[in-house]
């Protein structure tokens, strides 16, 4: 293990004298092109027989207006509790269209186009039936890998263009087994209450918010009550320890750039505020900026808010 | 008037010995490590006699040069045999006017008590600088009166200036009005005038390798003045060296001494990174990491504090060497074809060989520089021993807020960063009976907090923390049985610590507790033939205990999302590691040497057994040109993060390698030498993980556990040192390793090329004490091919971590970094105060400021990348004061 060393002394000459310019790159938080940004699962957590609604935050920049069609795969947990899923392996994403012409079994293909970027999955019943009663793997539960591919148009004959840009998106949903642990309490997905601009809580409601170009605004999000759950995290001797779900707000925008402390992060916990500078224009003359909440054990919301740029 | 005189006193220094050992097993290994029952650990042939000069032979003064009142000064070198008769005499620094003939005439007939290594006799090499000086003629004989009563008025002593050395035999001239007279220094450097008339003298100290030093005291009447003078060496000469040169075994042994490890460019003195300049060494980016040797593994190149391996290079992966410098006395680098006294490891082996402390005088230094500050002390010890201490520490933690004042703070609190290491060391010489005690040990520690842990990972672990520490207590007994008889035993005492944690659910704490028990016998049968045959044992308590993830499969995409995985094992027992070698040398004729061997190892962990036969071959064509080849078997268990449970398997068994290697030493010129090898090692049943390139296949091969011995590996090529010994104040070395090293996890894979596989790297180094001002200068240029990468082609976006996962090509290592250069210049400025020394030194890395990449850097996506670029100019600065 002193291997762990290294690359913890590599990172931090990285931080303080190698660091490469990442201002070169297109920051995380820039959205310029076809983005997944998150895929969520409503409820968050499964057991067998338990159906899932799987929904993805597609952002398609307007100035391409080709749309975009969305291929899900979601690959059964592995019968044995192993955790290898044909979902969660780089050859599927590298050839993507053998992938899903001929998938393996337990993996189920679901084209979608870019009105219903959502699909529903169940849990297949009697999951747990290979695997004895009491063991770690039992209790730690299973995975089912969703696998989201994207794509300009609407074809998907697309998908076998190697030139064609693709992007891909990886959730593991989890199943738990309800004879380990009948009383406990089963993941829930956060909810963002609020979303603050320059301190002032705004919504969609009254439409895009004016700002003026070029200015720099300040953005902040709140977690609903509730939305960190206290859990019993299973350690690997199967021992448990007390714990809380994280909050982790990551942004995102269509036009501008976050202040972040490496400049290069669009996360930022709890309500800490985070600054963004605000774009002279856009084509459409607006900004729509996004924030998605996640607990760190998958569960995770989001929602948009749309600036006009006004002088 | 004057009469000329060639000085037949203090004119005479060891300025460099180089000494032909009489007998074979010269560099026999010490007890085995904690953690490698079988290391070696050579023994040091020791001078343990100077050659004295019994019958000395006056030059006549060439009668041109005494009329034309001139004075000289002849550097001579001389063979001295076993026998004590001068051999060879050659003039290194002629004077003209006849000195050189008269000297070298002179010194052909002088007769020495022979030098003795190891308490044998042996040939040895020396200058010797013969001074012709006109000097007055003695004065006139006293009365018979004055003789009887001699009256002392003047007495002193004569030390080097700075280090307070006594010097020996130096001569001391007075002079008062066209009048001389003369004093010589006793063995303390201790000098006496008597009867010198009232009135001021001039006084003049002369000693060879030492600037001539002039004063004038005040003679009065019934007083007796004490004077004290300290002079200086001449800065072109480097400080007394006795060197043994070992017989070589091996076909591929690099010996580097203290002066020439001491002062390379780049390296701040540091025994391991100077190895890294060597043929046969990969270049590491950035300069951190382990060595990389001819294709082989980081962990295949084990390196051994006098034979004792040592878990733990660097601190902090790669800042500096765990020991103090100053301890060494040689290092030996085997770049391969290693002989059986070593084991366990099929790429190469360093040995670095600590020195005895000094038996004459206390002497200690403080060295500071901007990362840690050391406290060296040594000196005598009873009446038959010397003792060395020290001790470092570094203060990291407390600089980085300073840098970071300037630079931004990155989002990370040091909250400790530091290392330390000590070394006590204690040797006695009973006669026979020669004892060691070597105490050292280190420790690192790294604590990290993380200002906002969010934006690294969405699960908020916030605190790194990595500890590593060791400690060892090698004790050695030396005893010559008889004359052909000699043992060597050594026992130590090993305990290692590390612990990593990321968080407070993710860990890894490893320790070791052992006993190493190492037996040898050199016997030399004949003039022909020598044994060395030896066993050594670890006897071990081992423990661990992980938590954390099991690592990915072989082109399975990357979980990020630890929390929800995590896995525990933790164990403890016992291992024993046997070992016995045996090998000989044997000279058929005396032209010809063969060193066949063996050695068999065993293994309780793994529950195997393994026998490795080696053989080495010399052919000397004529005293300057050496033929040799060598082949042999080696193997070592794999590391011990493979074998762990769960995480690693088990099962797995030994991997090895077949080495072969021929070359050709040719010693060109006086201190000159270049030495050409090719060498081809074949590498099998390496633990590997597979590869995605075989897809499921990998699996099959792996059986279902993380690792198999599937892996296989070849690597080839060339190696050329062209080197300068130290000697008139220059050495250096010029490197080239052209070679080709490859790996494949089944022999139904393709060939990919090794990690930091350099199709060449060339190193040139060179050193040079200028003559004035007590300046040092060194350059170190390398150019070398870029390090091989595998391209990250897209990413894979794991919504639940907000990270993007990389994708890496099916085209492992197929691209290639532009290639490296990069020039250092050092200079080290020395001032000599009467009775200490201040050290300074001006580093200066990368003096051009070449932009070197060392890695890539990619954008979120994977769909940008740009170079990390290496380190730009880089001075470092610091100063050492030495008492």
């Amino acid at each position: 293990m002193r291997a762990l060393l290294r690359p913890l002394l590599l990172a931090l000459l990285a931080l303080c004298a190698c660091r490469p310019d990442q201002g070169e790159f297109t920051p995380v938080s820039l959205i310029e092109h076809l983005r997944i940004l998150d895929i969520k699962a409503e409820p968050a957590e499964l057991v067998p027989g338990q159906t899932t609604h799987l929904t993805a935050l597609v952002v398609d920049p307007p100035e391409v207006p080709l749309g975009y069609t969305l291929v899900w795969v979601v690959c059964d947990p592995a019968p044995d509790g192993g955790t290898s899923s044909p979902c969660a392996q780089m050859a599927s994403a590298r050839d993507a269209a053998t992938f899903v012409s001929d998938p393996p079994p337990g993996v189920h293909f679901m084209p979608a186009v870019e009105t219903t970027p959502y699909v529903s999955y169940t849990a297949p019943r009697g999951v747990f039936d290979d695997i004895a009663p009491g063991t770690l793997a039992r209790r730690r539960g299973l995975t089912a890998t969703v696998l989201l591919v994207a794509f300009k148009g609407w074809d998907v004959q697309n998908l076998q263009d190697p030139q064609a840009r693709k992007e891909f998106a990886i959730k593991r949903i989890h199943i738990a087994d309800p004879e380990a642990d009948p009383n406990a309490e089963r993941q829930q997905n956060p909810r963002i209450d609020a979303v603050r601009l320059d301190g002032e809580p705004v919504s969609n409601d009254a439409g895009p918010l004016p700002v003026r170009p070029g200015a720099q605004v300040e953005f902040s999000a709140l977690a609903a009550d509730g939305s960190q759950q206290q859990f019993q995290e299973l350690l690997g001797d199967g021992r448990t320890q007390d714990a809380t779900e994280q909050a982790v707000f990551s942004w995102f925008t269509t036009g501008g750039s976050f202040s972040s402390l490496l400049g290069r992060t669009s996360r930022t916990s709890g309500a800490d505020p985070i600054q963004l500078q605000l774009p002279m224009d856009s084509d459409d003359g607006f900004v729509d900026v996004y924030v998605v909440l996640r607990d760190a054990r998958g569960g995770s919301d989001w929602t948009r808010r749309r600036l006009q740029l006004a002088r | 008037m004057r009469t000329p005189l060639a000085r037949p006193l203090a004119v005479w220094s060891l300025l460099a010995l180089c000494l032909a050992a009489p007998r074979a097993h010269a560099d026999a290994p010490s007890p085995a490590p904690a953690a490698d029952a079988q290391t070696p650990a050579p023994h040091q042939p020791q001078l343990t006699k100077m050659p004295v000069l019994k019958h000395f032979v006056e030059a006549p003064y060439p009668p041109d040069a005494e009329k034309a009142r001139l004075e000289g000064q002849v550097l001579l070198e001389i063979d001295i045999g076993a026998d004590g008769h001068v051999t060879r005499c050659e003039v290194l620094q002629p004077a003209g006017h006849g000195f050189d003939e008269a000297a070298a005439q002179a010194v052909r007939q002088f007769e020495f008590e022979p030098a003795e290594i190891d308490d044998q006799p042996a040939p040895v090499r020396l200058t010797y600088r013969y001074e012709f000086v006109l000097r007055a003629p003695a004065p006139p004989p006293p009365s018979a009166e004055k003789k009887a009563t001699p009256v002392l008025v003047l007495e002193g002593r004569l030390l080097e200036r700075g280090t307070r050395v006594p010097l020996k035999n130096a001569a001391v001239v007075a002079e008062q009005d066209g009048r001389t007279v003369d004093a010589v220094c006793d063995e303390e450097g201790r000098f006496q005038f008597h009867d010198l008339a009232p009135g001021k003298w001039k006084l003049v100290a002369r000693a060879p390798g030492f600037e001539a030093y002039s004063t004038s005291e005040d003679v009065r009447a019934g007083e007796v003045a004490t004077v004290t003078y300290y002079v200086r060496r001449k800065s072109s000469d480097f400080e007394v060296t006795v060197r043994a040169k070992r017989e070589a075994k091996e076909v591929a042994r690099r010996t580097l001494t203290l002066e020439e490890i001491q002062k390379i460019p780049g390296t701040n003195g540091d025994a391991i990174h100077v190895v890294q300049n060597l043929p046969g060494v990969a270049r590491t980016p950035l300069g951190l990491g382990p060595l990389v040797v001819r294709g082989g593994r980081p962990g295949d190149t084990r390196t051994y504090i006098d034979g004792q391996l040592v878990p733990l290079l660097f601190h902090f992966g790669g800042l500096m060497s765990v020991i103090n410098s100053d301890f060494l006395d040689t290092l030996d680098f085997y770049p391969g074809n290693f002989p059986v006294r070593y084991g366990r490891s099929i790429a190469g082996a360093v040995d670095v060989n600590t020195r005895v402390g000094n038996r004459e005088r206390y002497r200690g230094y403080a060295n500071v520089n901007l990362t840690e500050s050391t406290l060296f002390l040594e000196g005598p010890l009873t009446k038959h021993g010397s003792f060395m201490a020290s001790v470092r520490r570094s203060y990291i933690d407390t600089v980085l807020p300073a840098i970071f004042y300037f630079t931004g703070n990155p989002g990370t609190d040091f909250r400790v960063a530091r290392y330390w290491d000590y070394q006590l060391k204690a040797d006695f010489d009973l006669g026979k009976d020669k004892l060691s005690f070597f105490l050292f040990g280190s420790d690192d520690k790294l604590d990290l907090l993380l200002q906002n842990a969010a934006q690294v990972s969405v699960e908020g672990r916030s605190n790194v923390f990595s500890g590593i520490g060791f400690h060892r207590l090698n004790n050695v007994w030396k005893r010559k049985l008889t004359d052909r008889l000699e043992n060597r035993l050594s026992l130590m005492f090993a305990t290692d610590d590390t612990t990593n944690a990321v968080g407070s659910d993710l860990f890894a704490n490893v320790g070791l507790d052992g006993i190493a028990l190492r037996e040898e016998l050199t016997f030399t049968l004949s003039e022909k033939l020598t044994f060395l045959g030896g066993a050594d044992l670890l006897w071990a308590h081992w423990r661990y205990q992980l938590q954390g993830p099991l690592p990915p499969r072989p082109g399975e995409v990357f979980n990020p999302s630890l929390g929800g995985q995590l896995q525990t094992v933790q164990d403890a027992g016992f291992t024993s590691e046997p070992a016995v070698f045996l090998d000989a040398v044997y000279k058929p004729i005396p032209a010809l040497k063969l060193v066949p061997g063996v050695r068999l190892d065993y293994e309780s962990y793994l529950g195997r057994a393994w026998f490795d036969p080696r053989l080495a071959a010399f052919y000397d064509v004529n005293d300057k040109l050496q033929v040799k080849a060598s082949a042999g078997l080696y193997h070592q268990p794999p590391t011990p993060e493979k074998l762990v449970k769960l995480f690693g398997n088990p099962q797995l068994h030994e991997e090895g390698s077949a080495q072969y290697a021929a070359g050709v030493e040719w010693k060109f010129a006086e201190r000159f030498s270049a030495d050409l090898q090719l060498y081809y090692k074949d590498i099998f049943g390496e633990a590997s993980r597979g590869s995605e390139s075989n897809g499921q296949e990998a699996q099959q091969v792996l059986d279902g556990q993380p690792y198999a011995n599937v892996g296989q590996g070849r690597a080839y090529g060339a190696e050329l040192l062209l080197r300068r010994e130290p000697g008139s104040g220059l050495f250096g070395w010029i490197a080239l390793s052209l070679g080709q090293a490859e790996r494949r996890n089944g022999p139904d894979e393709q060939w990919v090329q090794s990690l930091l596989n350099q199709r060449y790297n060339l190193v040139a180094v060179a050193s040079y004490k200028l003559p004035w001002w007590d300046l040092e200068t060194g350059v170190r240029v390398r150019l070398t091919d870029g390090n091989p990468s595998t391209p990250l082609t897209m990413g894979i976006y794991d919504t639940d971590a907000d990270m993007v996962i990389p994708v890496p090509s099916l085209a492992r290592r197929s691209e290639r970094l532009p290639p490296f250069f990069q020039l250092d210049f050092r200079v080290d400025r020395k001032w000599l105060f009467e009775r200490w020394i201040l050290n300074a030194y001006l580093d200066v890395q990368n003096v051009t400021n070449q932009g070197n990449p060392e890695a890539f850097t990619y954008s979120y996506d994977y769909t940008q990348r740009h170079y990390v670029w290496g380190l730009p100019i880089f001075p470092s600065f610091g100063i050492k004061a030495e008492y």
